[in-house]
């Protein structure tokens, strides 16, 4: 099944489109730890 | 190689933060294991409402990278101001001229530490950016959870008489919410208000960017809603109520109540509770003591759905999502 069958504006297959929003979201978290952790690795 | 900027942050951080967070205590592996649990569960919920067309993909991938970038040097530069203000404990400073008259008592704090609380432009700029850094991204996803229970209690006007529709967003801020309502709903009428100028005038530069009808944003004090009884079809209210004294939460609920049409549906989204989640009363013991939130201690123990109830409402359902609960309330008729 590919995501235009619903609201998707990508046009990306389902599992593309959910690994980068998941993708998107671990960067959010990243940019986050990274600022509040000082031991990150950059 | 470390950098020497990392080795000056890092030793700035040792030298400060055990003297300025001595009250708070560290989280067990396990508690931390039940949040990145709860997160997966929240993101797995915005994905699911998405795909099933509660809202358009699009707001998934929805952030202010321009702002981030553009605004994090100025969370850094705010840093030390806001470890002076925690040492020497002023929690009500405020630099640029305010006239104080124009706001309740208990608005006027240094709420999060931020300089100038919620009254300056620059504040309006970083706060966006706090916040997602506090939820570690997730503040976005959490607003969007009060997207699907609002759309289920609009019901069948959403397609029948979607131009009809009147939506208003109280305490609106930097108009993050407004922005998702408006990708839900294209066609109806929008409201905010909120009582910083600083935050609406940041609202109307992110909502002036998007297409349709430009939502009206008003300076009003939520208990004194400058509204016509029964005017709303839906409220929304995105973390307000921590941030409120007790009187002043019943007083919202009641005014919320008064321009609520009815049959019309309030979503309330706020931090969770000890009522619900004793497993985190450590972490929202932490909350107070990390960022300057006077009411938040009362807050969790609050029976929102008493006030609610108080007031006249409907309590339909409660939510958890990641550190956020969710009440849905209707008004009968």
């Amino acid at each position: 099944m590919t995501a235009t069958a619903s609201n998707n504006s990508f046009a990306l297959p389902e599992t593309a489109a959910k690994t980068l929003y998941q993708l998107f979201q671990q960067s959010k978290a990243l940019f986050a730890i990274a600022h509040k952790n000082p031991k990150f690795p950059r | 190689m470390r950098s020497p900027i990392k080795t000056l942050s890092s030793r700035v951080s040792t030298t400060f933060v055990p003297t300025l967070y001595q009250d708070v205590a560290p989280l067990s592996e396990e508690i931390i294991g039940k949040i990145r649990d709860r997160l997966e569960q929240l993101y797995e919920a915005d994905w699911q409402d998405a795909r099933q067309g509660v809202y358009p993909e699009s707001l998934l991938f929805d952030n202010p990278w321009e702002d981030f970038f553009r605004y994090y040097p100025g969370v850094l530069v705010d840093m030390p101001l806001i470890w002076q203000r925690i040492l020497q404990k002023q929690y009500q400073q405020f630099d640029e001229p305010i006239v104080r008259e124009s706001y309740p008592k208990y608005y006027l704090q240094n709420f999060h530490f931020q300089t100038n609380g919620y009254l300056s432009d620059q504040s309006a700029n970083l706060y966006d950016l706090q916040v997602e850094l506090l939820f570690n991204g997730a503040a976005d996803a959490m607003r969007r959870r009060v997207l699907a229970p609002l759309k289920q209690g609009l019901g069948q006007a959403v397609n029948a008489a979607p131009h009809s529709l009147r939506i208003l967003d109280v305490a609106c801020g930097t108009g993050r919410t407004l922005k998702m309502l408006r990708a839900m709903l294209p066609q109806a009428a929008l409201f905010g208000t909120d009582l910083s100028p600083a935050y609406l005038r940041k609202a109307n530069q992110l909502l002036s960017k998007i297409s349709g009808e430009l939502p009206q944003l008003t300076r009003a004090n939520a208990e004194e809603l400058p509204y016509a009884d029964h005017y709303f079809d839906g409220i929304t209210c995105v973390f307000l109520f921590h941030e409120l004294p007790p009187p002043a939460r019943q007083a919202i609920i009641d005014q919320c109540y008064r321009v609520t049409r009815p049959g019309g549906t309030f979503v309330i989204c706020d931090s969770i509770q000890k009522l619900d989640h004793p497993e985190f009363a450590e972490m929202m013991d932490n909350f107070p003591a990390l960022f300057h939130e006077p009411y938040y201690k009362n807050y969790v123990t609050d029976d929102l759905s008493a006030r609610l109830q108080a007031a006249g409402y409907e309590v339909r359902e409660i939510q958890h999502h990641f550190m956020s609960k969710y009440w849905i309330a209707r008004k009968s008729g």
